[in-house]
């Protein structure tokens, strides 16, 4: 440690858990936020629990709902908490500050990641919870931690696209609160988040070659629910595959793009600029 | 004429903040992005629920049961924006822009003020759930009465929903002015709560016992049944089939007017609550 070979690498993991513990810390601070932040948009996951029902469908596709709900909240997550975050960051002043601290840039963006999983997952839970215990979604957990890998990875290859997304959102401006809304609705239909993802045909191709949730979607349900009921577009081994390649690849491009629009920003001036 | 001129001044607040409600919501962002903002999402959340009666039924999209969700779906995008809109405004203008303290330092009256932003968010939610309608009839082939008379009959009932709408909106728009930042996920959240009470895609009888009175004490519950029946979808909930015409209107009238009281005293509360504990110009957000 003292010939300093380590320091940068210390200095970026406190860089990250600083900024992780704004987000698991400060949340706790006003209780209130249980209410607004779980229980609430969990609410609203029920409402296609009853149009399933109201159809008369089979009750494994409520766990299609449930695990659709899960995956929602770290969607949204990633789509507020870490793609419109340097944006809000800029909004607020605090960018400069970061473009000032002696650590790389992905250091902070790891941190609002783990903080934001930290956040999102009381949310994910509750959605499970209901799921489980008020719906009695049937679940087959024979290959449970295969799943919960599957669920891992998905996390990982979404939250690296999430720092893309801070990027693009970040050089967009304040257009970029209608893209985060446009990407919500729009990409729960194109992931298929309610629904066997093969009911879209072949425009299920195209989410599934942009964004990692419908390929972790349809990995879990064939591991949760079985191949037979969960219509599945891919063998789990390849859904899985394709995931580790999403991690290091949106990695790769967040790294680039933060690159690219830190310096673009500084030559055009707009780097700091609010209101633009 | 002195009365024609206090009409005037009256009417003046809400022009203003219309027009401000409109630059803000489609001035500042590219027109293309815009309108995939506002068409994209209800028509999005319209084709999941095409995708997800495709795989259970399989079959035809003329079953009553599809033609009746997918209305509710459509016009539920005023209820989005409406009522949302009303607490979003709170808390943009008292968060982001910090203008909060301003309006309500100004003698319009913040209920002027925030109602005359909603205007925009009423044309808005107008445009996105008649091309809604529209995609489903063309497109989807759903069988729909639209007459002259189901129109008249739908606007009416779009006339006393929105009251009933925005009765509920300043609910939650009080609640905005006096929570922290968490009033930004109350208000998805509460959106999400109604999709849930209202009947908008699923009939209030499926609710457990103990909630369907909640359905029942919500304007929105009768105006999706009032205007299904005006394009001619009926039997979608046995609870409010049970009634005829003439008993929902007055049912609708009635909820839609006792929350526009009990929706202003509340905002009038706890808007003496907010500027007594300072809570105007507070910003816990950004």
């Amino acid at each position: 440690m003292t010939d300093g070979r380590f320091e940068p690498l210390v200095t970026n993991l406190r860089a990250a858990w600083a900024r992780a513990y704004v987000r698991i810390f400060a949340a706790s601070r006003e209780p209130s936020w249980i209410l607004t932040e779980t229980l609430l948009p969990v609410i609203g996951m029920c409402a296609y629990v009853f149009v399933y029902r109201a159809l008369g469908a089979p009750r494994a596709f409520e766990a299609f709902v449930v695990l659709g709900g899960v995956m929602m909240a770290y969607w949204l997550g990633v789509l507020w908490s870490m793609g419109t975050q340097f944006y809000w960051e800029k909004q607020d002043g605090n960018l400069e500050f970061y473009l000032m601290a002696p650590c790389s840039r992905m250091a902070i963006l790891s941190g609002m990641a783990i903080g934001g999983v930290v956040m999102t997952s009381l949310r994910a839970l509750s959605a499970l919870a209901l799921g489980l215990f008020v719906f009695r979604v049937p679940f087959d957990l024979a290959q449970g931690w295969t799943a919960l890998a599957v669920f891992l990875l998905t996390l990982g290859s979404l939250y690296a696209l999430g720092m893309c997304l801070a990027s693009l959102f970040l050089m967009y401006g304040r257009e970029v609160w209608h893209v985060a809304h446009a990407l919500e609705e729009p990409v729960y239909l194109a992931n298929g988040l309610y629904f066997p993802i093969r009911a879209l045909g072949p425009w299920g191709w195209a989410a599934v070659s942009t964004i990692p949730l419908a390929i972790g979607l349809d990995a879990m349900r064939q591991l949760l629910l079985g191949p037979a009921m969960a219509k599945p577009i891919l063998p789990v081994l390849t859904e899985i595959w394709i995931l580790v390649g999403a991690v290091f690849v949106y990695l790769a491009v967040a790294v680039a793009m933060l690159r690219w629009t830190e310096n673009q920003g500084k030559k055009r001036g707009t780097l700091i600029l609010r209101h633009q | 004429m002195a009365s024609a001129l206090s009409w005037r001044e009256r009417l003046r607040p809400l022009r203003a903040s219309a027009w401000l409600g409109f630059q803000i919501e489609s001035n500042w962002s590219d027109p293309i992005v815009f309108a995939v903002y506002a068409l994209a999402k209800p028509l999005a959340t319209s084709l999941i629920l095409l995708a997800m009666y495709k795989v259970v039924i399989g079959g035809e999209v003329s079953d009553p049961r599809f033609v009746a969700l997918y209305v509710g779906n459509a016009l539920y995008v005023f209820v989005n924006l409406l009522l949302v809109g009303l607490s979003w405004a709170v808390f943009e203008d008292r968060e982001q822009y910090k203008m909060l303290k301003y309006v309500a330092a100004a003698p319009i009256g913040l209920v002027s003020y925030l109602l005359g932003r909603s205007l925009t968010k009423f044309v808005l939610a107008t445009i996105s759930a008649i091309l809604v309608l529209l995609f489903g009839i063309f497109v989807l082939g759903l069988h729909l009465r639209v007459t002259p008379l189901s129109v008249l009959t739908l606007v009416a009932a779009l006339g006393v929903g929105a009251v009933g709408i925005v009765a509920v909106g300043l609910v939650l728009a009080g609640l905005s002015m006096v929570f922290a930042r968490q009033s930004m996920m109350m208000n998805e959240g509460v959106s999400a709560v109604l999709y849930l009470f209202c009947g908008v895609v699923f009939p209030p009888d499926l609710l457990p016992a103990l909630l369907r009175p909640v359905a029942l004490a919500l304007p929105m519950t009768y105006w999706l049944e009032a205007s299904r029946r005006a394009l001619n979808v009926h039997g979608f909930s046995p609870l409010l089939t049970r009634l005829t015409d003439v008993q929902l209107a007055a049912i609708f009238v009635a909820v839609a007017f006792a929350w526009l009281v009990l929706a202003r005293w509340i905002f009038g509360r706890l808007e003496r609550r907010a500027r007594a504990e300072g809570l105007l110009d507070i910003t816990t957000a950004w």
